[in-house]
């Protein structure tokens, strides 16, 4: 009971009481003071939120957004993501290209495991092995750079940056085909264990920017 | 569409093409609006001006999701609204426990016989005295509060700011008020101590 006369003060706050409903209420606010009490408290809150003002910005409010809605603009602009088109592009071409090497690098990984019984051919195939990957790196950061470098000037020009992928893969296969293929003489060398081990190819002196002149 | 109203929706369809001139404009127009909800939200002229600021930046960032057939003021005031609502939380979160007393100043003491010249001061600001009232409110109930008395809403229009029911909100806006009533009445009980621990009850969420 005592709650349903708390709701009928709230809705007589609100406006929302008939007069007859009213007419209870005061009646029983007369019997209760403790209703009376909690009502008047009801009433002066009321009245304190009615009155009270609505609080103005300050002068130099609207400037300074302004000023930072500027800046967030030209953050977000900067920002701006790749669109899902241009993600997918990247995300293919680096697929493609691991891909690729895949079986360059398992060949190595083989001639690596023959050279084993031969400790100076063992230590040629690491090197070269190692000089295979340091190749492939290269390679592969020439793309991305020349495919970034696309995309930045047109995001729409990210499939065909896909294309350049092939053409530092080809680079790569005719640098091998041409002499410069760093398992081939190892290669021999684990066929024919008597020949001289010394080679007249360093493997410190390959020149590793090669794929990147390619491209 | 009246004239103004005209005016409006052209700055809107301008804005949203970019143009930060007529979103200036936009500014200008509710920067009063949406300063006080957050002031009546948050408590504080620094953080509200920085909520005040943050609002207008979503806004215009998410401009083209306004659909032109709601009013923009509702739109922007649940912007300010919602973003004052999940700062209070995490304000919450960080600073508050409940053997924590009120700071000094936030008294409850908005009346007795014989008021101090401290109590007098701030019968001077009643807009203050109820702010001290309003932070002890949980977020939505405050905001409920906010859109009733400052901006004259009905239940169904609080319900569709604050994403809930109209009887939701009715319910929302009779704790509140009863909350406020109680704590009032307390204070007008008691003098003020400003080591007297924060209402449990004002703790549960």
């Amino acid at each position: 009971m005592t709650e349903q006369y708390n709701e009928m003060m709230q809705e007589r706050l609100d406006g929302n009481l008939d007069e007859q409903a009213e007419d209870e209420l005061l009646r029983h606010l007369q019997e209760e003071p403790g209703a009376a009490i909690h009502n008047a408290s009801l009433e002066a809150v009321h009245d304190m939120l009615v009155r009270a003002p609505l609080v103005r910005a300050p002068n130099r409010l609207a400037a300074t957004i302004m000023a930072r809605l500027a800046q967030a603009v030209q953050e977000q602009a900067a920002q701006q993501e790749l669109s899902e088109e241009v993600k997918q592009a990247l995300l293919l071409a680096t697929n493609l290209v691991i891909l690729q090497m895949t079986p360059v690098l398992l060949a190595s990984s083989y001639m690596v495991m023959n050279a084993q019984a031969r400790p100076q051919a063992l230590s040629k195939a690491v090197n070269r092995t190692v000089a295979l990957v340091v190749m492939m790196i290269d390679g592969m950061r020439v793309l991305f750079d020349r495919m970034e470098e696309l995309v930045d000037e047109d995001p729409a020009m990210a499939p065909v940056a896909l294309a350049l992928m092939p053409t530092v893969m080809q680079g790569i296969l005719d640098y091998m085909q041409n002499g410069g293929n760093p398992l081939a003489d190892i290669a021999q060398e684990v066929d024919s264990p008597d020949d001289d081990d010394d080679d007249p190819d360093d493997p410190d002196s390959y020149d590793y920017d090669r794929i990147g002149r390619l491209s | 569409m009246t004239e103004p109203d005209a005016k409006l929706m052209e700055w809107i369809l301008s804005a949203r093409e970019g143009n930060q001139d007529a979103f200036a404009e936009l500014v200008y127009s509710f920067q009063d609006a949406v300063y006080n909800l957050c002031y009546r939200m948050l408590g504080q002229n620094t953080e509200a001006e920085d909520a005040t600021q943050e609002a207008f930046i979503r806004a215009y960032l998410n401009l083209h999701r306004y659909d032109i057939n709601r009013s923009f003021k509702t739109w922007l005031l649940s912007i300010a609204s919602n973003h004052c609502i999940d700062r209070l939380r995490k304000r919450r979160m960080h600073f508050l426990s409940l053997d924590e007393p009120l700071p000094s100043g936030m008294s409850l003491a908005l009346s007795s016989d014989e008021p101090g010249p401290e109590q007098v001061a701030m019968s001077n600001e009643r807009g203050q005295q109820m702010q001290l009232l309003l932070d002890q409110l949980k977020p939505d109930d405050r905001a409920a509060i906010i859109y009733r008395y400052w901006y004259d809403y009905s239940y169904a229009e609080i319900a569709e700011v604050l994403e809930s029911t109209e009887s939701a909100i009715k319910s929302r806006l009779f704790r509140a008020r009863r909350l406020l009533a109680e704590l009032y009445q307390d204070s007008v009980d008691e003098p003020a101590d400003d080591d007297r621990p924060i209402n449990p009850r004002l703790m549960q969420e």
